[in-house]
This record gives structure tokens, C-alpha cells and sequence, in this order.
């Protein structure tokens, strides 16, 4: 299988484009503080200076929810970066979130249960509880009728989206995808990851000795995808695999099970053999559980022999929903500079690991890199991203 | 491409019925009334000999509402946070209570858009199955029904989003799958067609629920064996068109 990227948007909590962030991961620049990942006011005002410059998007008024502004402004980014002038209705459109737009109703729900707040404000805030209202009221602003999806499967929901769309395309489904991850920060989340002891205060250290959890962030990327390469192609999706591990609701499966399967998966559709991938793009979270089962599966499919492998969740953090697509565009940027990025924040090699970590940037030959995800519930994906 | 038939299905019994079973301990009512639909459609198979190679693709509209306002009421009132809530807050949290249930190790989605929730769980178990992800796909879409949203809701065009609740499962199976388990499909799904409405104007629907297109689906095929379609219309105008030989 094969489809093309021929454009791609990402606001993170390391700027407002995708220039910034691989500058960021390049160079080891965190968007963290505190642990936590917010998306810069600096980065909403660039990119609204630049929605307004697209004819395509002169019409689209921003909401007040923070969002649905993030998701319009990065998919502008994306659909400016591929040449788009206009949306068609044999066009695919999916997006992946984990909380949508928590923060637009869940104080709101809770200080009106607890009679603190008026009825018409609750009534007002509670519309934007359904998931679907961020994919509707999205589509609705920008005009746009065609197939549409929204995945919700949890940290592996835009590397699905990714897989749904390759699928869309190869069956005929749509003659273009675009597909996008947006995620905000919200007490939900914060509160309930800490009450999992699964966070970290400080900047995560994937595959360290010494990592001591994640950190949560804000994000969206956006990619365009197209059936057929033209001039406009970055990079090519090759491959994807799906799987679960049906084993728990947080934790992931001690060998990494699950996570081989789908990378086997991954590599099978793409016709590849372990051998061809250059670098694995993993999940790499800093979580002592996620990290081992990860590498237990890495070290299981590649027979101890596995390519480099490294993380950027000390650059830009963890997205939830929109890290596959986030990571996803590092991985198209690595294939056309041809660097291997080295996992920033990694001081102590956690030796159990058995993993090849890249001592610094890499300028290598690159054809191939596998992109994993792991999610809550025991959701696995994996993706092959390919060089032109 | 593979052809794709729905081998059997089901309906949530009443919740009601079984929540105090100990099995159900830790289950939320969306996960009850979901499992309960599974429950049916796979009355008679050998789960074993369909769980290697199944996926499982679940829609909810509102996911776990009533278990993130018990965590975000617990967390404002006493300021903790509580771990089990929290797991069980999330929209695929139920998709992951019934993997583990059922020991599902194939592709396991979560999918949520509003009325169309139903209609895009069988899509894309319908896609899976399609281009040979797995030879089985459960397919569920539920939506549990939280007495507070209706209460608070009381005479607003919203509260029609949360009167009702319920559960409806199908079983996907490729012409592998059905020699396998040795089953007549009930059907072969052609295709899964969803149309947006120009305006966003709900109509009120009490007893409607977001994801009830699986639900409805199934009623359509027991009712009447000679149906080969059937559109279902939403409170906002829009529509769906199931086709099926």
C-alpha cells in the first residue's frame, strides 16, 4: 500500500509551525514547563495572522474555545502546505481526539451539579460535551460535506485516523484525506494521570534509567493525503498495523504483545522486512510500564537486533489523541533532512532495555521508519512512514 | 477486497438485570449495557475460534459521562483524585473493558459523531473486515442514559440527546471467517452512507439515543427479511443509508 503526504500543519507547545518544531527536536528545545506542555499564546496570534491570509479559509470565524481554534488553525497550516484551494465533497476529513473540548464544559457541569452556577451557562457549556461537536462544528466552519470520522481511541487515535485514512484511500472511498489530532489540557486529565502516579514534574526521560513518568501537553497536527505522488509528495505512508492487547484498561502488556503484533502488522503491509526499517519512531513516553513493554516488543520482533530507536516526548510531550499525527510529521521531517533524532533527555540507558539509542543527531541514509503507539485500554498502532 | 456479512446480533438487555453481578463490579453502565449486546450476539460461537483473529470497533456518543462527572464532582468536592474514575472515564475505556472481556487482540477502535455514532462503528468494522485487517469485527455502539444531564436538561432541544439509552452489537465475519466458524451469514453489508444536514436545528426525540444506528440496524433485519436498505433520519435533518443484500 502507499499514500502520499502533501501537507502538514502542527501547533505544539514548541510553536506555532512545523519549522519550530523540528527546530525543537533538532536542537533539544523543550516546550515544557513544570512537567506540563501549554500551547503558547504566542503561537494562537501566529496562527491566526496566517489564517486570515488564506482565501480558503477568509470566511472561517474562530471560536471562542480553544480547540476548535487549535484544530482550524492547524489544519489552515496543513491544506496551505499542500496547495489545496478548495475543499471537494470526495474528500475525506478525520480527526482524533481523547477530550475534545473538555475545557469548554467540565467546570461548568461540575459547578452546576454542585448549584453553583446558573442554568442557562450550564445548558450553554454542556453542548460541547459530545465528542462529535469538535469534528461538526469544524467541518461546519470550514464548509466542508464529505465522509468524515472521529477517532477517540485514546493515545493511539490519530495513528488510527492515519490507518482509516490510508484504507479511505485505497478502497476508493475519497480521492483526498485530510486527516488531524487536537488535544488541550484539562483537570480530567492532569488529575487523573497523577492519580495513576503516571506523571512526571519534570521533562520526561524516555528509556532512562531513571524516568520517572510523562508529561502531559496540548497539541494538533494536521496531514493532507493523497491517493497518487506528485511533485507536491513529502513523504509516503507505507504501512500501518492495528492490535490489541486485551489485557488491561491502563497498563500495557508486560512483553509487548500487543505492540509487537501491530508492528508486524505494519511492516507486512508495507511489504518490508525488519532489516529495511532505519529507525523506529517510538511511543517513548518515560513511563516505567510503557517503556519496558515497548521495548520488550522491539527487542521481540527485531530479534535483539533492532534498528535505532528513539523518543521526542521531551520536546514536545504527550498529546494523548494527537502524538501519533505530531510524531508522525517528525518522522516525514527526519526522512527529508535524513537525520535520526536522538531522544533528548536520555542520560542513563536503562540497560533492561536491550535498545540501540542514537548518541546524538544522526545525518544518515533513511528509506523507512516504523512510528508505534500505545494507548490506554490496550490500543496498539504502528505505522511505516517511507522517503520519496 | 473482501466481502463482508454480518453473522448475528444483539441487543442490550435491561442493565438493570445484571449490575449486580460480581463480574460487574468495576463495569460502568455503558459498559454493562455493551457487553450485554455482545453477550447476545455471540450466544452459540466458540469464542476461541473467533478471538485470534477478531477486531472489535466501538461507538459512543457520550462515552462515560456519568463516571467523568462522578470523577470531576469527587475531584471539585474533596479535591482527589480518583484512579478507578479516571480509567473508566474515557470513551474507549468502555472499548477496553470489552477487549479484555472478550480477549480481543485484533484492530480495537473508538468512534464518536453525534447521531452518526452507530453508523460509523459499522462503517469502519465494515472497512477492517474489507481490506482483511481480521476475518471477525464486533461491532457495538452505546450510550448510557445519566439521569442528572436530563434533569438539568429539563425543557431544552439538548435534554433529547440524553433521554434515552441502550446498546445494539453485530458480528462481521469475511467468506473465511463464515467457513470457520461454518455459519450462514444473515447478510452481506454493501455499504454504510451518511448525509449531513444543512442545518444543525435538533428537533426533540425523547427516548432517542446518539448511537442508536447499530440498534436500529438490528431491529431492521429481524423485523424484515425482504428490507435490503434502510435510512434512518436524525433529530437535526440528516440522514443515514445502510444497504445490504
Amino acid at each position: 500500500m502507499a499514500v502520499w503526504v502533501t501537507g502538514q500543519g502542527a501547533i505544539t507547545c514548541s510553536g506555532s509551525s512545523i519549522d519550530a518544531l523540528w527546530q525543537a527536536a533538532r536542537h533539544g528545545t523543550s516546550g515544557l514547563k513544570d512537567g506540563l506542555g501549554y500551547i503558547p499564546d504566542q503561537a494562537f496570534i501566529e496562527g491566526r495572522a496566517q489564517l486570515a491570509d488564506n482565501p480558503l479559509f477568509a470566511k472561517v470565524t474562530l471560536p471562542p474555545n480553544r480547540a476548535k481554534e487549535l484544530a482550524l488553525l492547524t489544519l489552515e497550516q496543513a491544506v496551505r502546505r499542500a496547495g489545496w484551494t478548495e475543499l471537494r465533497p470526495t474528500d475525506g476529513f478525520i480527526l482524533a481526539t481523547t477530550t475534545g473540548q473538555i475545557p469548554q464544559w467540565d467546570k461548568a457541569l461540575t459547578s452546576y451539579l454542585l448549584g453553583t452556577l446558573a442554568k442557562l451557562e450550564f445548558v450553554e457549556a454542556v453542548q460541547h460535551q459530545p465528542l462529535g461537536d469538535l469534528l461538526d462544528s469544524v467541518c461546519s466552519r470550514i464548509g466542508f460535506s464529505g465522509r468524515q470520522l472521529l477517532v477517540t481511541s485514546a493515545c493511539a487515535a490519530s495513528t488510527q485516523a492515519l490507518a482509516i485514512a490510508a484504507m479511505w484511500l485505497e478502497q476508493g472511498l475519497v480521492d483526498r484525506c485530510i486527516v488531524g489530532g487536537a488535544e488541550v489540557l484539562c483537570d480530567l486529565t492532569i488529575q487523573g494521570f497523577s492519580s495513576l502516579q503516571l506523571l512526571s514534574r519534570k521533562a520526561s526521560q524516555p528509556f532512562d534509567l531513571h524516568r520517572s513518568g510523562i508529561n502531559l501537553s496540548e497539541g494538533a497536527g494536521f496531514l493532507c493525503l493523497e491517493s497518487e505522488p506528485s511533485d507536491r509528495s513529502l513523504a509516503c505512508l507505507s504501512g500501518f498495523g492495528l492490535s490489541s492487547d486485551g489485557y488491561h484498561m491502563t497498563a500495557p502488556q508486560p512483553e509487548g504483545h500487543g505492540c509487537r503484533k501491530a508492528m508486524a502488522a505494519a511492516l507486512a503491509s508495507a511489504a518490508l522486512a525488519c532489516a529495511d526499517i532505519d529507525w523506529i519512531h517510538a511511543h517513548g513516553t518515560g513511563s516505567t510500564h510503557n517503556d519496558s513493554a515497548e521495548a520488550a516488543a522491539i527487542r521481540s520482533l527485531f530479534s535483539n537486533d533492532p534498528p535505532w530507536v528513539s523518543s521526542s516526548k521531551w520536546v514536545h510531550g504527550h498529546a494523548l489523541g494527537a502524538s501519533g499525527v505530531i510524531e508522525s510529521i517528525l518522522c516525514i521531517e527526519a526522512l527529508r533532512h535524513q537525520i535520526v533524532l536522538k531522544t533528548h533527555g536520555l542520560e542513563q540507558p536503562d540497560p533492561a532495555l536491550h535498545l540501540r539509542h542514537p548518541p546524538t543527531n544522526v545525518p544518515t541514509k533513511i528509506q523507512h521508519i516504523l512510528k508505534n503507539t500505545l494507548g490506554f485500554g490496550g490500543t496498539n498502532a504502528a505505522l511505516v512512514w517511507s522517503a520519496i | 477486497m473482501n466481502s463482508v456479512y454480518v453473522v448475528s446480533t444483539g441487543l442490550a438487555s435491561d442493565p438493570e438485570a445484571v449490575t449486580k453481578e460480581p463480574r460487574y463490579r468495576k463495569a460502568t453502565r455503558g459498559m454493562i449495557l455493551a457487553n450485554s449486546s455482545i453477550e447476545q450476539t455471540m450466544l452459540g460461537f466458540d469464542r476461541e475460534a473467533v478471538r485470534e483473529d477478531c477486531g472489535l470497533v466501538l461507538g459512543s456518543c457520550h462515552g462515560e459521562l456519568e463516571v467523568t462527572i462522578d470523577f470531576l464532582r469527587t475531584l471539585s468536592q474533596t479535591g482527589v483524585a480518583r484512579p478507578i474514575l479516571f480509567q473508566n472515564s474515557l470513551h474507549n475505556s468502555t472499548t477496553g473493558f470489552l477487549a479484555m472481556t472478550w480477549r480481543i487482540t485484533g484492530p480495537l477502535l473508538t468512534v464518536s459523531r453525534l447521531h452518526f455514532t452507530g453508523e460509523d462503528a459499522l462503517a469502519t468494522g465494515h472497512l477492517l473486515v474489507r481490506h482483511g485487517l481480521c476475518n471477525f469485527c464486533l461491532i457495538t455502539a452505546v450510550d448510557a442514559r445519566v439521569a442528572e444531564m436530563v434533569e438539568g436538561l429539563n425543557e431544552t432541544k439538548i435534554r433529547s440527546r440524553y433521554t434515552g439509552e441502550g446498546a445494539g452489537a453485530v458480528l462481521l465475519a469475511s467468506s473465511t471467517g463464515l467457513e470457520r466458524v461454518g455459519r450462514t451469514p444473515r447478510c452481506e453489508l454493501i455499504a454504510v452512507n451518511c448525509v449531513n444536514a444543512p442545518t444543525h436545528a435538533l428537533t426533540d426525540s425523547p427516548g432517542h439515543y446518539e448511537s442508536n444506528g447499530v440498534e436500529l440496524f438490528v431491529r431492521a433485519l429481524a423485523d424484515d427479511e425482504v428490507l435490503n436498505n434502510i435510512s434512518l433520519y436524525k433529530p437535526d435533518g440528516s440522514h443515514s443509508l445502510l444497504t445490504w443484500r
